[in-house]
């Protein structure tokens, strides 16, 4: 197997990289594997996705190389982990990207709802979608609201929302607050004697 | 002790996110098993109906409509508006909507609202005097209770999460053939 890349990466490195394996179909599926399983052999992804072994090998080698995966054992079988990836876009407006981004864009051909909000608004599209569902699994905003602002559909809002929501809470449990509704009567409250 | 699975309410109604978490899971003909063994007729406001039903979508559309034909989902299409217990509910829940996201509750339209004022409408009229909810919408729910007891319709309406009640409802049903 090649050697890590030691130390920090290089921010532009990292986007190379992360750009790459969205749009490869069979390198995201396996990182998104191991993002599941958490530390699996080889064997263990091979068996989750549609490639042969050793097109699985040659993947999380790849994958290794751009430091998006690392060994976490150095003896036989060897396991491997996902490294967090904190990757921030921004051009005139911000994006995070988030495992929940790779995860998502992996099950494009598995699952019949995100395949196809992907084929009518892209990877993009699918990125947006991930932040109203951040919000929508946060009881902040509704489908209804993301279906005017982006003019879509209520019943294509609602599904990708409770799709994305189901990938989140997976993923990224720990990023999601409960409403605090005593805030809410507070702001409501506030509003109403204005 | 088994917790009863739908509230004992006179009337249900659901929304959008309910239909369609049951839907994406292929659940739905749990969801039907589940109201007709106790004689529950989810109620729709003719606004869910229409997000239901899309004319553009290249995709599967809900089969509610064969819901309706089976009759387990009624829809109603008077909400009167004109009523002011019905307005200032749904004044409320457009309040509890803009506040939840953020927003201008002029970004609010009426007919976000409107499983707000299906339900005051039901108890106005005295067509039910106790209503559950189906609804993901936490928000909206909070606007339809304050506003319902402000009003005087304390205990007549309940909240069922629309994610729970499908866990609750798989976990119930799992290990039946």
């Amino acid at each position: 197997m090649s050697q890590t890349t030691a130390g920090d990466q290089h921010p532009l490195d990292t986007m190379l990289a992360v750009s790459r394996v969205l749009q490869n179909p069979s390198q995201v599926q396996i990182y998104a594997r191991v993002v599941e399983l958490e530390t699996p052999t080889v064997a263990e992804i091979a068996a989750e996705v549609d490639s042969s072994t050793t097109t699985v090998y040659e993947n999380v080698d790849q994958l290794v190389t751009v430091g998006l995966l690392e060994p976490v054992t150095e003896t036989q079988p060897h396991r491997f982990r996902a490294r967090p990836i904190e990757l921030t876009v921004q051009t005139d407006s911000e994006y995070q990207i988030t495992p929940v981004l790779l995860v998502a864009c992996a099950r494009v051909d598995s699952n019949e709802n995100i395949g196809l909000y992907v084929d009518r608004h892209g990877i993009s599209g699918l990125a947006t979608a991930i932040e109203y569902a951040r919000s929508y699994v946060q009881a902040e905003t509704t489908a209804r609201l993301m279906a005017r602002d982006l003019d879509i559909p209520v019943l294509e809002a609602e599904t990708i929302l409770q799709e994305l929501r189901d990938i989140i809470l997976e993923f990224d449990p720990e990023s999601v607050d409960e409403l605090d509704m005593n805030k809410l009567d507070a702001v409501v409250d506030a509003n109403r004697s204005e | 002790m088994s917790e009863a699975l739908v509230p004992s309410t006179e009337g249900h109604i659901i929304d959008t996110n309910l239909f369609i978490v049951f839907e994406r899971n292929d659940a739905l003909e749990l969801l039907e098993r589940v109201v007709t063994e106790r004689g529950v007729e989810f109620l729709i406001p003719e606004r869910v109906y229409d997000e239901l039903t899309p004319e553009e979508l290249p995709y599967r559309t809900p089969p509610v409509d064969e819901a309706i034909d089976a009759g387990w989902i009624r829809v109603v299409e008077e909400i009167d508006y004109a009523d002011p217990v019905v307005s200032s509910t749904m004044d409320l829940v457009r309040r509890y909507i803009a506040a939840a996201d953020g927003r201008s509750e002029h970004d609010i339209e009426q007919t976000d609202a409107v499983v707000g004022g299906l339900t005051a409408t039901l108890l106005v009229q005295e067509q039910v005097d106790s209503v559950a909810v189906y609804t993901s919408d936490r928000a909206a729910f909070r606007g339809i209770e304050r506003a319902l007891v402000e009003h005087g319709y304390d205990d007549q309406v309940q909240l069922v999460r629309a994610f729970d009640f499908f866990e609750t409802v798989q976990d119930r049903y799992r290990f039946e053939s």
